[in-house]
């Protein structure tokens, strides 16, 4: 029984992260629907922008999540049949995850699909803080673990005891990289060049050179230095699609003396038409909304501050565990320097004697979707999912039931 | 010398314009519903309009199954553009004709279920309402989404300014956004201030 294929899906806002548990091939492709000004006959599923569709600028997204949740079935089910393609469901099984606290309308909804219209051999949907901490404690044969999962629509802070919420910790920031990038794009907007319609080149801008900053006043003192001794200020060149592919920093302004006159006269000859961005204090205040909520008016603690604040709501003979145990997931702990400063911070805020581990995996992003592929290896994992024939005997039922009471 | 004194004229004038036009200083509970709506742009997934709407470039050529697909694209995405839970008129009749158009092809992409196909025009709001209905009351003391978002800092925010990004130390009279400097202020003036008030 346990060792039927199963595909194991993390089925994020912004991506989907896949993998069949016989195989090591996973795949990461955009969960949206995206419409280009330049294709007007047609849409782009998934991952066929990144082949298909040459010229990103104003892109358009129909985006099947809403705030984290997934609300519009008609473009998840185009993604999804794009991303099933032709797995056979009469043999093969199904891990998905939901997001935290999920609605229960759509998670019945979920089960009826999965089971009715594609017919799936056995489902089993868990959120992926908890296939994260399923993981974590097996690694690091813990019996604690807060799991940090900062993703596109919101951050989630969770404690688990032995595979099992802490309810009492739970917290979620709505700050994620979605409200990250939109804001970037205003401020970008607002101060150099109208950027609104270019989501994908912002985040993309976001994600080569935004960082987090380790002491915000002294970074703050650095970008007010004059430009020529600025080590903060980047020139970032947007991507014309024409003969800039992607977006690169400018290597330093006054690269000219650098003796690489071939390459700059290069540059030059398209000076003209390279669109500039200057990044400066941008670099670092943006990310700083996760740590501070409160710049953009949302009155919310940050992540740190959460963190502290959701454990010390729980029993104290188990809070030393817990600061010993943190795991970062979700793509926004790629950002650099994201760790350091949540040490940094929690250690002026947690009795001394606490020690304080933090851990994050090499890749963030798809830590959740490795977890799972462990989970549906374990020779309990019968325990875990919903079988076809299971379902039809007892329904919707035994999927709330089996799902809520697993960890 | 002469500094403080530009600044003292400057400072008249600006009571002057203020009194002239005080009414339209934002009070405490508009300059909070601006902040809101300002949070609720940042949750949008596009601020342009889709590139392929049939108003905006319709083609002839366009099999009328591309068409019937187009439309109910459309029709479900602008209603879930709109979180207050509201019906749109305009939404009833694309979906009769699509479904009066259907094709074997069609309802292929269709789920096969009819069950389901009410059950999709629902939007995040009415999926929170209905989350909160189901648990009463007791939502206060349970954990659910509601009662599991984070609690306000403790800590004062860092003031940015609103124009340039650094840190800022004052706040328009007018709007409330920060600024830094008089510089600023003026931009902030040009630009942004009450341009797109509540």
């Amino acid at each position: 029984m346990t060792t039927k294929p199963i595909f194991v899906v993390d089925n994020g806002a912004y991506m989907s992260k896949s993998k069949m548990n016989t195989t090591d091939k996973s795949k990461i492709i955009p969960n949206c629907i995206m419409k280009s000004k330049f294709y007007p006959r047609r849409t782009f599923i998934a991952d066929q922008i990144d082949n298909e569709c040459p010229n990103k600028t104003s892109l358009y997204y129909q985006l099947p999540f809403q705030k984290g949740y997934l609300v519009d079935w008609n473009i998840q089910k185009q993604v999804w049949d794009y991303l099933f393609g032709k797995i056979p469901f009469k043999t093969t099984g199904l891990l998905m995850t939901e997001p935290c606290m999920n609605l229960n309308f759509i998670r019945e909804t979920m089960d009826q699909i999965f089971f009715e219209e594609y017919e799936v051999a056995s489902f089993a949907r868990y959120d992926p803080a908890t296939l994260s901490a399923y993981q974590y404690e097996q690694d690091m044969k813990s019996n604690y673990v807060l799991v940090i999962d900062s993703g596109f629509s919101f951050t989630h802070i969770v404690p688990f005891y032995q595979g099992r919420k802490l309810f009492d910790g739970m917290t979620r920031i709505d700050v994620g990289g979605k409200l990250l990038t939109n804001q970037l794009k205003s401020v970008i907007s607002y101060r150099q060049l109208v950027v609104m319609n270019e989501t994908y080149i912002i985040n993309e801008l976001k994600e080569n050179i935004c960082y987090v900053s380790l002491d915000f006043q002294e970074d703050m003192k650095k970008a007010r230095l004059p430009l020529s001794e600025n080590s903060n200020s980047l020139d970032y060149i947007l991507p014309d699609y024409n003969e800039i592919k992607q977006g690169y920093v400018q290597s330093s302004s006054t690269s000219t003396f650098n003796g690489n006159i071939a390459d700059s006269s290069k540059k030059n000859l398209t000076k003209q038409q390279q669109q500039i961005v200057r990044m400066n204090v941008e670099r670092f205040t943006i990310p700083e909304i996760l740590f501070r909520p409160s710049i953009i008016g949302i009155d919310q603690a940050g992540i740190a501050e959460s963190i502290y604040n959701s454990v010390e709501q729980l029993p104290e003979h188990i809070r030393p565990s817990l600061y010993n145990n943190i795991l970062l997931t979700g793509g926004n702990c790629l950002f650099p320097n994201f760790k350091e400063r949540l040490e940094n911070e929690l250690r002026s805020m947690i009795k001394d004697d606490y020690p304080i581990r933090i851990t994050l995996p090499e890749n963030p992003i798809t830590y959740a979707l490795n977890a799972g592929v462990t989970l549906t290896n374990s020779s309990d994992y019968i325990n875990y999912c919903v079988t076809k024939r299971e379902y039809d005997e007892h329904g919707v039922s035994i999927c709330h039931r089996k799902f809520t009471d697993n960890p | 010398m002469e500094q403080p004194q530009q600044r003292l004229t400057r400072q008249t004038k600006e009571n002057l314009s203020s009194t002239s036009s005080s009414s339209r200083i934002l009070d405490a509970s508009a300059r909070a519903r601006r902040t809101q709506k300002f949070l609720e742009s940042l949750e949008q997934d596009n601020f342009h309009d889709d590139p392929t709407e049939p108003s905006s470039s319709f083609d002839p050529t366009l099999t009328q199954e591309q068409i019937a697909k187009s439309l109910s694209n459309i029709s479900a995405f602008g209603y879930s553009r709109h979180s207050k839970g509201l019906i749109l008129e305009s939404d009833e009749p694309t979906t009769t004709t699509t479904t009066s158009n259907s094709s074997n092809k069609r309802r292929k992409i269709q789920f096969k279920y009819d069950v389901f196909k009410t059950r999709f025009r629902k939007n995040l709001q009415t999926l929170l309402d209905e989350e909160l209905g189901s648990n009463g009351e007791k939502s206060n003391d349970e954990k659910n989404y509601f009662t599991i978002v984070a609690k306000p800092s403790k800590y004062p925010s860092i003031k940015l300014c609103s124009v340039c990004g650094f840190l800022s130390q004052y706040t328009c009279q007018i709007c409330g956004n920060l600024y830094c400097s008089l510089k600023c202020l003026d931009i902030h003036k040009d630009t942004r201030c009450l341009k797109f008030t509540v």
